[in-house]
Parts: C-alpha cells; sequence; structure tokens
C-alpha cells in the first residue's frame, strides 16, 4: 500500500499543471486558446506550464496553420496517461491513509 | 525490492512530517479540482447566445403576426383560410431561428478555434434530439388532425425537455431554461385558451433573457 505515495508526482503538484493533463486525458486534443477559456489563466502562466509537461513527454504539441493563424493542438501521451493514473493512485492513497 | 521499500519509508517520512504539503484535505481539493476541469472541458460551448436572443426575437416577431392575422377572430381558433398563413409562419420562425443559431455558431466556433462539429457537439446534438423530434412529431400530427389547441403548450414542455436533456452537454444554465419553459407548458395547459401568450413569454421573452445571460457571462 505504502508503494502508492511512491506515485505521487511532482510535476502534477501545480495545479494548472493537473488541470491541463485532466483536460488531455478526457479528451482527444485541445488548442491553446480553449485550454486558456477552461482553466481561465494567462497566456504566459499557461505557456511555462505546458513547457514542463512537454518536456516530461507527458504531452505532444502538433502545429499547424488555420489561414494565416497559428494553430497549436496538444494531446497526451502514453507516458503521459501512466503518468496521470498514477498521481491519481497517489491522491486516492493520502485519502484512505487518513480516514 | 528492499531499496523500494526502504525508500517508501522514506517518503512516508517526509510526507509525515510536511503535513501541509499534501494531506487528506488537499487530496480531495486536487479531486475535486480534476473532475470540475473534466466536467468543464465536456460542455459544447459553441451555442452562441446572442443568436438565442435573436430566435428570441424572431418567435416575438412571429407571434405579433400571427395575432395581427387572429385579431377579427375569438379566441385563438383559426378559420380554414388562414390556417396555411399561420403554418407558415411557424415554418418561418423555425428555419430562420434555425438558420441565425447555425451561422452565428458557426462564427463563434470559427472565432474562438473550436470546430462547430466535433464529438462534445454530437453528444449536445443528439441529447437535445429526441425530446425535440417527439416535440415536432406531436406538432406535425396535430396539424394533421387540425387539433390545434395543444400545440403551444406541448412545444413549450417538449422544448423544457430537451433544454434540460441537453443541458449536461452544453451550458449548466440550459436546465434553468428547461424548466421555466417546463413550468410555462404545464400552466398554459391549465389556460389555454391564451397558451401563445405563454409560448411567446416562452419563446421569446426566456430564450432572450436566457440568450443575454449567456453572452455576458461566457462571451464578453
Amino acid at each position: 500500500m505504502s508503494n502508492d505515495l511512491l506515485l505521487y508526482n511532482k510535476i502534477f503538484e501545480n495545479k494548472i499543471r493537473l488541470q491541463i493533463m485532466s483536460v488531455l486525458v478526457s479528451n482527444d486534443a485541445c488548442d491553446f486558446n480553449s485550454l486558456k477559456d477552461l482553466l481561465d489563466v494567462t497566456d504566459g502562466n499557461l505557456a511555462s506550464n505546458i513547457k514542463v509537461l512537454e518536456k516530461e513527454e507527458y504531452i505532444s504539441v502538433t502545429k499547424s496553420f488555420v489561414g494565416k493563424k497559428p494553430h497549436t493542438l496538444y494531446a497526451r501521451t502514453e507516458k503521459g496517461i501512466e503518468a496521470f493514473k498514477n498521481h491519481l493512485k497517489a491522491l486516492e492513497y493520502f485519502i484512505k491513509q487518513s480516514k | 525490492m528492499f531499496k523500494k521499500n526502504l525508500q517508501a519509508i522514506f517518503f512516508l517520512i517526509y510526507f509525515e512530517f510536511q503535513s501541509t504539503f499534501m494531506n487528506k484535505d488537499k487530496a480531495i481539493q486536487d479531486l475535486r479540482e480534476i473532475t470540475n476541469i473534466i466536467d468543464k472541458s465536456k460542455r459544447y460551448t459553441s451555442i452562441s447566445g446572442i443568436s438565442v436572443v435573436a430566435a428570441g426575437f424572431i418567435a416575438l416577431v412571429g407571434t405579433y403576426f400571427s395575432l395581427g392575422i387572429l385579431k377579427d377572430e375569438i379566441g385563438p381558433f383559426a378559420p380554414a383560410e388562414k390556417e396555411l398563413l399561420l403554418v407558415s409562419i411557424a415554418a418561418a420562425i423555425l428555419v430562420l431561428s434555425l438558420i441565425v443559431m447555425f451561422s452565428m455558431s458557426a462564427y463563434k466556433s470559427q472565432k474562438t478555434g473550436e470546430k462547430l462539429w466535433n464529438e462534445k457537439a454530437k453528444k449536445c446534438v443528439s441529447a437535445f434530439f429526441y425530446p425535440i423530434a417527439t416535440g415536432g412529431l406531436l406538432a406535425f400530427m396535430s396539424y394533421y388532425y387540425h387539433f390545434y389547441d395543444f400545440i403551444p403548450s406541448s412545444q413549450l414542455i417538449f422544448y423544457g425537455l430537451a433544454c434540460i436533456a441537453g443541458s449536461p452537454f452544453s451550458f449548466k444554465e440550459f436546465k434553468v431554461l428547461g424548466i421555466l419553459c417546463l413550468i410555462l407548458g404545464v400552466i398554459s395547459l391549465v389556460h389555454f385558451p391564451y397558451n401563445y401568450v405563454y409560448w411567446a413569454a416562452g419563446f421569446g421573452v426566456l430564450n432572450i433573457v436566457y440568450g443575454f445571460y449567456i453572452h455576458f457571462k461566457y462571451e464578453k
């Protein structure tokens, strides 16, 4: 049981990163502006947290153009799903442990 | 194995001492955060608030014209020659509202970058579809059998049911709109010689208020 504690992921300690991952795990893909609206955060804040997740390879980034505007699409990776699931297990552990 | 257990023990000590860092409350709060954002991300929000306002105005204008046609008659019962005109007005209200809602939602989705037709839209439309289609069929059959009295009431009731059914897949405020339409529909059954007044209040006034609310809450 206590091994679930090891699954706690410091990356997801940050609320915004946790929310980004939640959105991407439950939806196939999401673009920058939709994420911004959903989370209600500033461009800079969102971008820096996305970069952290991208660096961990938890999310994949696809850049394209819609007309002349750049359109960036984010999606989860297998590694990201695994990490998120494990993190949930850790959260579950915390709740059960301190009953 | 031993190393992993040792690591776990260290973690345990670490967490125990830093209880502000991670505890039951924080874990519960995190889980709540996750479910909230997932729920929010599943909703289809490309429906334009202003187009709902426009649909409300169209309904009111339609009612105004219908009452103009009926003003010489006693009560809302139409003679046969005016029937076709009234049905045309009803059809025009429906078609115009659909065109306005579709085109303005397409414009909104272009602006927000969300696709107009996606998985979310599909779920939202299919939730709306069954009550609306049933209500439409009922209205058509009532027309077919020349039994008009309950058309406005039944339209309000089925529109209300559709809004309630669709609300988990779109703006949550649809539920309130649906319940209000349902209540108006039920009252109009009792008060049925004036059910067109309730129809105008539901499809006209309520849609306008609701559309503005959505616009100022989500589209500012």
